[in-house]
């Protein structure tokens, strides 16, 4: 069996990379391992290292709406700090309750709060890493604004962990909404019209890829819905079933793919949810040919930058997660 | 360098090369004029193909080489050293396709910024990031920088605005980098925008478009003095409001501003004013400009007024982004610091600012997007003065790692650039640069592209770019 090492600091975890680079053990950084089928299916390290137990909020600096957490930290976790303050993270992803948010950003997750405040990675101003020598580095800043430096913090991010593992996170706030207000929808075959694209978040879901399976669809407003949408009102509790629901269908499923905002949802689409305001579906299986304007979101790293961009983080170090594929 | 000119002109077009000393004096500066360096040669490409074929035959004849946009940048990016070609990418000015409905546009990097606007606007669209150069300066450049300005408070900079990015390596090959979602595993999308041109030459760019907001509402507020401007903007940005703009001008900014062909009716009394935008559907916009009007009215201003109309709006926008321009009349030169600080630091950053300019002794004026903490004191001086050089570099140094001290940033719009690169060292560790500079060796091994931009000159490259009687090696 894998060998999980869970250091409980810093000075903790930079030793378990060094000793590992020493002994030539591959070691893969992880969280709480909720969406290891989707960072690496194929990931077979000698050893993990989960950074599950750095989950301190170090810093929060409501004023300027940033924090920096450590990355065992969930969503939730953070979320409840965030909420005297009026404020959240602004992503609305899987694994939530769970999973870290070193793992979250450590993907190209979805996030159903996507075309408000952007994909997840878009919400960190920088961080602090090790590198698989055991060499700490930062990059990016803790303000919402720095050109200072290459974006390293974006190319560690998309990594999925094989150029550096996380150790600390600094994050941009968003303000909480003030009002919410939950309404279940009709087919997606007869959207609520535009003013669905007012909503804060929407999804449709199905209980598996048939077609012929009943579509539940849920839209949540800030404050009230606008003029011509058709909706029926529903408790708040109903929506994030639904929300979660969603969140459930895009985190097991297999394939995801980009639909262009605004686009119909194509026919004999083998869909078991569907953010139709980020354009994002989740699949079932792979279709067999993708629709017009719709593209394959990425399973997996293929890059062939990735073994040199590794060997530059950590010259002559076994890199993050063994062998780069 | 001969046999290189005979073969970009293949490459290119007779015409397209050009080395004659007068035509290559355009190309010798940006808009930071303290530092100047005189290209070989200067290229006008006109497709990816042939910016491909040029960066082939420059990696072979090892001639270092720099792309450019329009020369507007603020930190001296897009000089090359003596000897060195510049490939000048405004003839690509093409706006390939838009996609009103995926909102997405595929543009060339010599596309103006506010014509991509004017294109996109036919189809109820807009681009978000908005310099305040963006009435010449390029989307290739702007990517480049990862440009910023006003709008980028609610909208973010470039890099949130750039979905992929077709780029010529520094070898000549040719990639694709990012998706049509702006989503890959890898950023290499993400690590381009904002490098400095030393990753590689965006070619073809896919940017992501936004709705033109259904109402928008411009407030101005005046107040005495700069502090209080700045406990404002505190204010705004503490209680979770999302204007799309948070600008300040100070008192010299607004009498530059008024006595140009910018004046906007400004009040000239002003200790410092606020302008402030709130964009979105007409409820919401309703709301926020009452809620932000209410907190503009709580620590007594001079003024506080809603343009009435769309031509007072632009007005106002006018004489905010012309005045940097308007400055000119304080001095020959100026000389345009970036700094970035969390915005509850405003009002310390811009009492130190005031502080170093009584001990300078130079007129110094402020306008700056409030909002994210991002600062722009505006130094007025005379280049051909040695003395007058040096202290407003030092100033600028001294403002910058006093926004460093309060836990800011360098730069947040301008790049690091050659300006700035003695001061990275301060913001970031050994380690951690050492890090930068084995990470851009991976995509520019022979340091070709760009070199010596974006991070701290390695030993005898900072005399190979004539500072205009400046120190070398910096304050």
């Amino acid at each position: 069996m894998t060998e999980i090492l869970t250091p409980s600091n810093l000075d903790e975890a930079e030793d378990a990379i060094r000793q590992s680079a020493t002994g030539g053990h591959s070691l893969q950084p992880c969280g709480n391992r909720t969406r290891i089928h989707r960072h690496d299916p194929d990931a077979a390290p000698s050893r993990w290292l989960s950074l599950s137990s750095l989950d301190s909020i170090l810093d929060i600096q409501p004023g300027d709406h940033t924090c920096t957490v450590q990355p065992g930290v969930s969503a939730a976790k953070l979320d409840d700090a965030m909420a005297p303050h009026g404020l959240e993270l602004g992503i609305l992803s899987p694994g939530g309750e769970d999973g870290t948010l070193g793992g979250l950003f450590l993907a190209p997750d979805l996030s159903l709060l996507r075309r408000r405040h952007g994909p997840p990675r878009d919400q960190v101003l920088g961080g602090k890493w090790i590198l698989s020598d055991g060499t700490r580095v930062s990059t990016g800043s803790k303000v919402v604004k720095s050109v200072a430096g290459y974006d390293v913090t974006r190319l560690f991010l998309g990594s999925r962990g094989r150029l550096a593992t996380c150790v600390e996170l600094t994050l941009r706030l968003r303000q909480r909404p003030r009002e919410l207000r939950a309404f279940r929808l009709g087919d997606p075959s007869t959207p609520a019209g535009l003013a669905l694209g007012k909503a804060r978040v929407s999804v449709f879901v199905r209980d598996s890829a048939s077609t012929n399976d009943p579509i539940q669809g849920w839209a949540l407003f800030e404050g009230a819905p606008p003029p011509g949408f058709e909706g029926q009102e529903v408790d708040l509790d109903e929506a994030r079933r639904g929300l979660g629901s969603a969140l459930g269908a895009f985190s097991s499923s297999s394939v995801r793919m980009h639909l262009p905002p605004g686009s119909d949802l194509p026919e004999h689409c083998p869909w078991t949810a569907w953010d139709p305001l980020g354009g994002q579906l989740a699949l079932a299986t792979f279709p067999d040919s993708p629709p017009s304007g719709c593209h394959i979101l990425p399973v997996r790293e293929s890059s062939p930058w990735l073994a040199p961009l590794a060997e530059a983080c950590a010259p002559g170090a076994p890199p993050f997660g063994g062998e780069a594929p | 360098m001969t046999r290189a000119v005979s073969r970009l002109r293949q490459a290119v077009g007779k015409t397209f090369v050009l080395d004659d000393p007068a035509s290559l004096l355009a190309y010798e500066s940006d808009a930071l004029t303290l530092f100047r360096s005189k290209p070989s040669a200067v290229v006008l490409p006109r497709s990816g193909e042939e910016v491909a074929a040029c960066v082939r035959i420059l990696h072979e004849e090892g001639i270092p080489f720099a792309a450019r946009g329009a020369g507007t940048g603020l930190s001296g990016g897009a000089l090359v050293p003596e000897g060195g070609v510049v490939l000048a990418l405004a003839r690509m000015d093409r706006v390939v396709e838009i996609l009103p409905q995926a909102r997405m546009a595929t543009v060339e990097p010599g596309v103006v910024n506010a014509a991509l606007s004017r294109e996109a606007k036919k189809y109820g669209l807009r681009y978000a990031p908005d310099p305040a150069s963006q009435v010449v300066s390029t989307i290739g450049g702007n990517l480049a920088e990862n440009a910023g300005g006003p709008q980028c408070f609610l909208h973010g900079t470039t890099t949130n605005h750039i979905q992929w990015v077709e780029v010529v390596l520094a070898d000549g090959s040719v990639e694709t980098w990012g998706t049509a979602s702006g989503e890959d595993d890898l950023d290499l999308r993400g690590f381009l925008v904002g490098s400095e041109g030393t990753v590689g030459i965006a070619v073809r760019i896919g940017v992501r478009l936004i709705p033109i907001p259904e109402a928008v509402e411009t407030l101005l507020a005046a107040y005495p003095d700069m502090q209080t401007a700045c406990d404002t903007v505190t204010a705004i940005v503490a209680a979770g409001m999302t204007p799309v703009a948070l600008e300040v001008m100070d008192h010299r900014a607004v009498e530059a501003v008024e006595n140009s062909n910018f004046r906007a009716g400004l009040p000239r009394d002003a200790g410092a004013v606020l302008l402030v935008e709130v964009e979105g559907d007409r409820e919401r916009v309703s709301s926020e400009a009452s809620t932000v009007e209410s907190i503009l009215a709580e620590r007594q201003p001079l003024e506080v007024r809603r343009a009435v109309d769309e031509n007072e709006r632009l007005l106002l926008w006018k004489a905010r982004k012309g005045a940097g321009g308007a400055l000119g009349r304080f001095g020959p030169d100026t000389y345009v610091m970036d700094g970035v600080v969390p915005p509850s630091k405003l009002a310390k950053v811009m009492a130190f600012v005031e502080e170093v300019q009584e001990e300078v002794g130079l007129p110094v004026a402020n306008l700056f997007h409030a909002g994210d903490g991002n600062i722009h004191p505006h130094f007025s001086y005379d280049a051909r003065n040695p003395d007058q050089v040096r202290a407003v570099e030092e100033a600028g140094a001294r403002i910058l790692r006093y926004c460093l001290d309060l836990g800011g940033s360098l730069t947040g719009e301008h790049g690091i650039g050659l300006e700035k690169e003695h001061l990275l060292k301060e913001q970031f560790d050994p380690a951690s640069l050492a890090l930068m500079e084995r990470l851009r060796k991976v995509f520019n091994p022979s340091d070709l592209l760009n070199p010596g931009k974006g991070l701290p000159l390695r030993k005898g490259c900072g005399e190979a770019f004539h500072r205009h009687g400046g120190v070398s090696g910096g304050a």
